[in-house]
């Protein structure tokens, strides 16, 4: 397991620095790159210390190396708008915005499992057809036109919950439910496809002949090794779920991340859109990881192999 | 998945076209034909303005007019003719950046699966940054640095599609390159590139289609999601992103602004779904064989 650790652990540190340098070359992209991260009023004097300042004169693997030391030490700079540094900025919004991801996340494997382990114990029946009817529709329905539904629904028409904002508990449901409903669909049909693959294997017919019952073989037998795809989807399923949230946050007015970083594009914030960027993909990168641990545990051959 | 059965329940299929896949299929074509005639076809011009008949109800409801089949939205401008003209930058954007990712993504799932080696090393360890960086993170990064406009929306989502047909090509390129009639193939005097297009390809080409049925809705979703978030297609050219975020402060007083694009659009994704669906279980040989 420390080895499949280290080598897991080293092709994230490759991956890390790969993004740090698409980050980067964000800048590159503009015309002039100094005036890019300066407010819209800088004087040319500091426009110019600044294009000295980050070396935008020197050669561009110095550049990166000199944006990577800076990261690295947390400096993205600091915001053209509010001129506080970026970095601290998005991480301010990070709680926030990873107990919104995570409470979606609960909501789509509350609603994928049962729904999975429903399918597929009883294919081409009803309660199969149904749901994979819940999912398919789940996964067409753009999450900004049902979050605009469930407001209108829930906050303004019945008055259960909170319009938008945060809070509680209750300002997390309706924008959880939105993400969840949207990643569920996919879970849902990976799951009933590999437990339907599963039920069809030898082990599982030895287990019904020594006379378990049908509940005991798919909790017992079947859904161990069915939950090996479910994670692989889930680990792709991660960049869904993250960009759910982000445009759900805009939809909910929830102060996260994707908040912040929708008013930092229509400011022409560079900076934080630069560090939004970064610190994004290293959620991605650090639960990735942490499935990869889940994995490692759920399937010995690769913990070993 | 049990032997004793002779045969299995098909409840879905008849003469191997399933209901399900047949639906799919009819809302796609009805929907790509509207986009097409769509200069035909639709009553107004999208963008003409009438302040006079502003946010009219579609012709079902009270104070509905046959001239407006789908109501007028807040600058007087013909909701229907609106979506119909939608269609056609949807599909569009959908469209090209599919072609642009699929094009990357074989070509480089084909060298990568084919050469092996370093090459191989190389592209997957872009394949792992690509995807560290969701896709709609990386056209809001990209975008509002270059600005919104319709190619630059098709070159970004195109080039960050490529992923998912680089390792599925890859992967079935690594299990077929080993194959008897390969090594016949070169045996005879094929050379890399003849084996590639005419031996592995034909073999690829049938998961390339299913990749395409799950990307194609999602580029158009992450199109309408970017100009919810404020990147998409620049106003005033019609694209169902568009005209539902247009609808969004009218929702409680003309609630069809929002609902009717929404509706195309969710249709849409659906038959294309469907569509997939069906594909993917046919191309499937195990879950063919089994009747599922």
């Amino acid at each position: 397991m420390a080895s499949f650790l280290f080598r897991r652990l080293l092709a994230n540190a490759i991956v890390v620095v790969g993004v740090a340098f698409i980050v980067f070359a964000l800048v590159f992209l503009t015309s002039d790159p100094a005036r890019a991260l300066l407010p819209l009023d800088a004087p040319p004097a500091a426009v110019e210390s600044l294009r000295l300042n980050l070396g935008f004169n020197q050669p561009i693997p110095i550049q990166f190396l000199g944006f990577l030391g800076r990261a690295i030490q947390g400096d993205f700079g600091t915001s053209t708008r509010t001129l506080e540094p970026a970095l601290g900025m998005v991480l301010d919004r990070l709680p926030a915005t990873l107990s919104l991801g995570a409470a979606g996340l609960l909501v789509s494997l509350l609603i994928s499992v049962p729904l999975g382990i429903a399918a597929a114990a009883r294919p081409d029946t009803w309660v199969d057809v149904t749901a994979r009817s819940v999912a398919i529709a789940g996964q067409a329905v753009p999450g900004f036109v049902l979050g605009q539904v469930l407001i209108l629904l829930f906050a303004v028409t019945w008055r259960f919950l909170p319009v938008s904002g945060s809070g509680g508990i209750s300002y997390l449901i309706l924008p959880a439910i939105v993400i969840g409903l949207g990643s569920a669909a996919g879970l849902t049909r990976i799951l009933r496809s590999s437990l339907l693959d599963v039920l069809g294997s030898d082990y599982i017919r030895t287990a019904r002949a020594k006379g378990l019952g049908p509940t005991r073989v798919m909790l017992g037998h079947a859904l161990r090794n069915a939950a090996i795809p479910f994670v692989t989807f889930l680990a792709f399923d991660l960049a869904a779920i993250v960009s759910g949230v982000i445009v759900v946050e805009v939809v909910f007015s929830y102060p996260g991340m994707g908040l912040l970083v929708v008013q930092a594009v229509a400011n022409r914030d560079l900076p934080v859109i630069q560090a939004f960027t970064f610190v994004a993909a290293l959620t991605i990168v650090t639960v990735n990881l942490g499935l990869d641990i889940v994995y490692g545990l759920l399937d010995p051959r690769i913990r070993l192999g | 998945m049990d032997e004793a059965s002779p045969t299995p329940p098909r409840r879905w299929t008849s003469r191997g076209l399933s209901t399900p896949a047949v639906i799919g299929a009819g809302i796609v074509a009805a929907i790509v034909l509207l986009a097409l005639l769509a200069p035909w076809i639709s009553p107004h011009d999208p963008l003409a303005q009438v302040l006079p008949d502003r946010l009219k109800p579609p012709a079902w409801l009270p104070g509905g007019s046959s001239t407006y089949l789908l109501g007028t939205d807040a600058n007087g401008r013909d909701l229907l003719s609106r979506i119909l003209w939608g269609a056609r930058t949807s599909l569009e954007i959908g469209i090209l950046s599919v072609f642009l990712g699929a094009a990357i993504g074989v070509t480089s799932g084909l060298l990568a699966g084919y050469r092996g080696g370093w090459l191989d090393t190389i592209i997957g360890r872009l394949a792992d940054i690509q995807q560290a960086i969701p896709l709609l993170i990386l056209a809001l990064a990209v975008i509002s640095v270059v600005g919104s406009s319709i190619l630059n929306l098709v070159l970004v989502l195109g080039i960050g599609s490529w992923l998912y047909y680089h390792r599925v090509v890859r992967g079935e390129v690594l299990a077929v390159r080993e194959r008897p009639y390969i090594d016949a193939a070169r045996a005879v005097g094929a050379g890399d590139r003849r084996i590639l297009v005419r031996h592995i390809l034909p073999n690829v080409a049938g998961s390339i289609v299913v990749i395409v049925t799950l990307e194609l809705p999602q580029v158009i979703l992450f199109t309408a999601g970017l100009t919810f978030l404020g990147l998409g297609v620049p106003p005033p050219t019609p694209e169902w992103g568009r005209l539902i975020f247009d609808g969004r402060d009218y929702l409680q007083t003309a609630w069809w602004l929002t609902v009717e694009p929404a509706v195309f659009l969710v249709l849409f994704v659906l038959g294309v779904n469907l569509l997939g669906d069906a594909l993917r279980d046919r191309l499937d040989p195990i879950r063919r064989h089994r009747g599922r």
